[in-house]
C-alpha cells in the first residue's frame, strides 16, 4: 500500500525521464539524419558537376569524328576529369564509412559507378581515336564487402593504386568501379575478362587479381 | 545509449524534485537505544580507531559496542579485549562460525536495544552520524538507514578515483530514496530496526554481500530504507588494483546472488524490488556486458584488419602504414557517444559538487575524465569474472 503511494507520487519521474530520453535521443537521430543528408547533398552536387563534365568530354569525343578537332584538348579534359572522379571517390568512401542511418549514399554510389563506366568507355574511345599515351587503370571491387580478408585486400589494392597515381600523375587515369551494382552495361563490358573478387584492368589488356601480381602493373607501365 | 540517457534524465528529475530536502534530517524525538555491532577479522590496524569513533559519538543512547571476532589470527582479539576492559559498554565476543553474516547474526542474539548499527572495522563514522540517522526511525515503517560512505585514504591516484565513485554512489543513493529504491545499506555504516532484522531472521550467510541481500529482504517485506546525506562515514579503500578488483568481484557476485534469490519478484508489482530495483540491476548488468562485447568485437576486428593490411602490404610491396588510415569521419553514433559522455561528465561533476568536493581544479577534471573513460570501463570485465566464479561456485574472497 505504502509502495503504491510512493509510486503514485513519484511515478511521473519515470515517465518524465522517458520523455526527456526520447526527446534527446530523437534529437540525436534527427541530427544524424540532417548530417547524413547534408553529406548526401554534397555528394549529389559533386555528382552533378561530374555528370556535366562527363557530358562535356563525351561531346568532345564525338566531335573527334569530325575533322579539325583538337585531340590534345580532349585528352587533357579526359585526364582532368579522371582526377576529379578519383577525388570524388575518396570523399564518397569517407562518407559511406561514417553513414549509419540512410541508404541514399548507396544509390549515389550506383550512379557514380554508371558515370565511371561511361567514362571508361569514353577513355577507350579517346585512346583509339587520338592514339593517346595515357593509361587507364580500372579498379573493380565488390561494394559493401563484409569479409574482413576481402576488405583488407581491397584496402591494399586501393593503397597500391593511390601510390601509383601519385608516382605517375597524368600518365594514368584511375577509375574505381564497384562491379556488384547490377549495372548491365558494366556487366557486358566485363564479360570479356576473367576477374577475381578484386581486380585491376590495365589498358583493357592486363588483368591482375592477386596482390602478389600487382608489380606486373608497375612493370607494364614502365615498358 | 537510450537507456543511459534515460537514467541520467531520471536522476536529474529526482534531483530537481528533491533538491530542497536532500540534506534534511528528521527531528530527533525518541532517543531510541542503539547497539553497535563491529564484525572483525584480522583488523589489528583499525579496530581501535573504529571503536573509538563510536565511543566518541555525540548520540546519547548508545547502549553497547559489540566487537564480533571472526577467529582473527592477528592481534585483533588482544586489542579488542583491552578496549572491553577499559570501557564498560564495549563487549568482545568470539563468533566462531565463519563469515561476516554469521558473526552479525550471532551479535543480534546479544543485543536488546531498539536499533542495531553495523559498522565495518575499517570504517570511521563522523561524530554526529548515528545521531543524525536515528531521527529517520520516528517513521515506524523505516527499517534501515544509511549515510554516505566516502574514501578515507585519498592520496594515491587510484584511491582518488575510488573517492569519485564513492561520492557518486552516495548522491545517487540519496536520489533513489525519492522512489523508495535504495537497494543497499552498506557495511561501513548502517542502522537497522532490530524488530525488522528479527522479522527477516537477520543476515543471509550464503550471500557474499549480506548488506545488499538484507536491504532487498527488508524491501521485500515492506520496510522503508532511508539515507542521511548530512553526515558521512569514511572507509579505507583498496590501494592496489588486485585488491580492488577482488573486492568489486565479490560485490558483483553478491549482486548476482541477490538477483537470483529475488528473481521471483520480477513480475510482482507489490514492492519496489519488482518495480524498479530488480529491473535496474538486471539492466545495468546486461548493458555493461553488451557494451563490453561490442567493444571487444570492434577492437578484435580492427586488430585483425590491421594485421591483414600489414601482411598484405608485404605481399603487394606497398607501404605498411599510410596517413589515410588515421583520417576519421565521425558518424552519428560517434556524435551521440560524445553527447552521452558530456552528460555523464556533467552528472559526475554535479554529484561531486553536491558532496562538496573540489571539482574545478585542472587535476580534478583530468581525474574525472580518467574515471569516466577507464575506471568505469573495467566494470563489465569484473562482471564477467564474477559470473565465471559463480558458475564455478568459487566463493572465496
Amino acid at each position: 500500500m505504502e509502495n503504491r503511494k510512493i509510486l503514485k507520487s513519484q511515478k511521473n519521474v519515470f515517465w518524465e525521464a522517458a520523455i526527456i530520453a526520447i526527446f534527446i535521443f530523437g534529437l540525436g537521430i534527427l541530427s544524424g539524419l540532417y548530417i547524413e543528408n547534408s553529406r548526401t547533398e554534397k555528394i549529389s552536387n559533386l555528382y552533378l558537376q561530374s555528370e556535366i563534365n562527363l557530358l562535356d568530354i563525351e561531346i568532345q569525343s564525338r566531335l573527334l569524328d569530325l575533322e579539325n578537332t583538337d585531340c590534345n584538348e580532349a585528352i587533357n579534359k579526359n585526364i582532368e576529369f579522371g582526377d576529379q572522379i578519383f577525388t570524388d571517390a575518396k570523399v564518397l568512401q569517407k562518407y559511406e564509412d561514417a553513414s549509419r542511418m540512410s541508404a541514399s549514399l548507396e544509390a549515389q554510389h550506383r550512379r557514380y559507378d554508371l558515370l565511371r563506366t561511361l567514362f571508361w568507355v569514353n577513355s577507350i574511345k579517346i585512346k583509339q581515336r587520338c592514339n593517346a599515351s595515357f593509361h587507364t587503370l580500372v579498379y573493380l571491387y565488390n561494394y559493401g564487402a563484409e569479409d574482413i580478408e576481402e576488405v583488407s585486400e581491397q584496402g591494399i589494392f586501393s593503397r597500391f593504386l593511390t601510390q601509383l597515381k601519385d608516382e605517375k600523375g597524368n600518365k594514368v587515369i584511375l577509375i574505381p568501379i564497384a562491379k556488384n551494382m547490377d549495372l548491365s552495361s558494366l556487366e557486358i563490358l566485363l564479360s570479356n575478362y576473367e576477374l577475381g573478387r578484386t581486380s585491376i584492368i590495365l589498358d583493357e589488356n592486363l588483368v591482375v587479381s592477386n596482390l602478389s601480381d600487382l608489380e606486373q602493373i608497375k612493370q607494364a607501365l614502365e615498358n | 545509449m537510450f537507456i543511459s540517457i534515460y537514467f541520467l534524465a531520471f536522476y536529474f528529475l529526482l534531483y530537481l524534485r528533491n533538491k530542497n530536502t536532500l540534506y534534511e534530517v528528521p527531528e530527533l524525538k525518541t532517543h531510541f537505544s542503539v547497539s553497535v555491532l563491529i564484525p572483525v577479522y584480522n583488523e589489528e590496524n583499525s579496530i581501535e580507531k573504529t571503536a573509538m569513533s563510536i565511543l566518541n559519538s555525540d548520540y546519547d543512547n548508545i547502549k553497547e559496542v559489540i566487537i564480533l571476532d571472526n577467529n582473527s589470527t592477528d592481534k585483533t582479539a588482544q586489542i579488542s579485549k583491552k578496549l572491553a576492559k577499559k570501557y564498560s559498554n564495549v563487549k568482545y565476543f568470539l563468533a566462531k562460525k565463519q563469515g561476516k553474516a554469521n558473526a552479525l547474526n550471532f551479535g543480534l542474539t546479544k543485543v536488546k536495544s531498539e536499533l542495531v548499527a553495523v559498522i565495518d572495522a575499517d570504517s570511521f563514522p563522523q561524530k554526529n552520524a548515528i545521531r543524525k540517522m536515528v531521527g529517520f526511525f520516528e517513521d515506524p515503517k523505516v527499517g534501515a538507514a544509511t549515510v554516505p560512505i566516502l574514501a578515507r585514504n585519498k592520496t594515491k591516484f587510484f584511491e582518488k578515483l575510488q573517492a569519485i565513485e564513492y561520492s557518486a554512489i552516495a548522491v545517487t543513493r540519496k536520489l533513489l530514496e525519492g522512489v523508495d529504491a535504495i537497494y543497499v545499506t552498506p557495511g561501513p555504516l548502517a542502522l537497522y530496526r532490530r524488530s525488522a532484522l528479527n522479522q527477516i531472521n537477520g543476515f543471509d550467510p550464503s550471500n557474499l554481500t549480506e548488506d545488499i541481500e538484507v536491504t532487498w529482504h527488508l524491501t521485500a517485506v515492506g520496510w522503508k530504507r532511508k539515507m542521511c546525506l548530512d553526515t558521512r562515514v569514511t572507509s579505507l579503500v583498496p590501494n592496489k588494483f588486485k585488491t580492488w578488483f577482488k573486492q568489486r568481484q565479490r560485490w558483483s557476485m553478491g549482486g548476482l546472488q541477490t538477483i537470483g534469490k529475488y528473481k521471483k519478484h520480477f513480475f510482482k508489482r507489490d514492492t519496489m524490488i519488482g518495480h524498479f530495483i530488480l529491473p535496474f540491476f538486471i539492466l545495468s548488468t546486461f548493458l555493461g556486458l553488451l557494451g563490453l562485447s561490442v567493444f571487444i568485437y570492434l577492437i578484435v576486428s580492427r586488430v585483425i584488419k590491421q594485421y591483414l593490411l600489414v601482411k598484405f602490404s608485404f605481399v603487394a610491396n606497398t607501404a605498411a602504414v599510410t596517413l589515410e588510415q588515421f583520417y576519421f569521419t565521425p558518424s552519428i553514433l560517434n556524435y551521440l557517444g560524445v553527447v552521452l559522455f558530456v552528460f555523464g561528465a556533467l552528472f559526475t561533476i554535479g554529484v561531486l559538487t553536491l558532496m562538496r568536493e573540489d571539482v574545478f581544479k585542472r587535476k580534478s577534471i583530468l581525474r574525472i575524465l580518467f574515471y569516466l573513460i577507464f575506471y568505469l570501463s573495467i566494470y563489465p570485465l569484473i562482471m564477467i569474472t564474477a559470473i565465471f566464479k559463480l558458475i564455478r561456485k568459487d566463493m572465496s574472497w
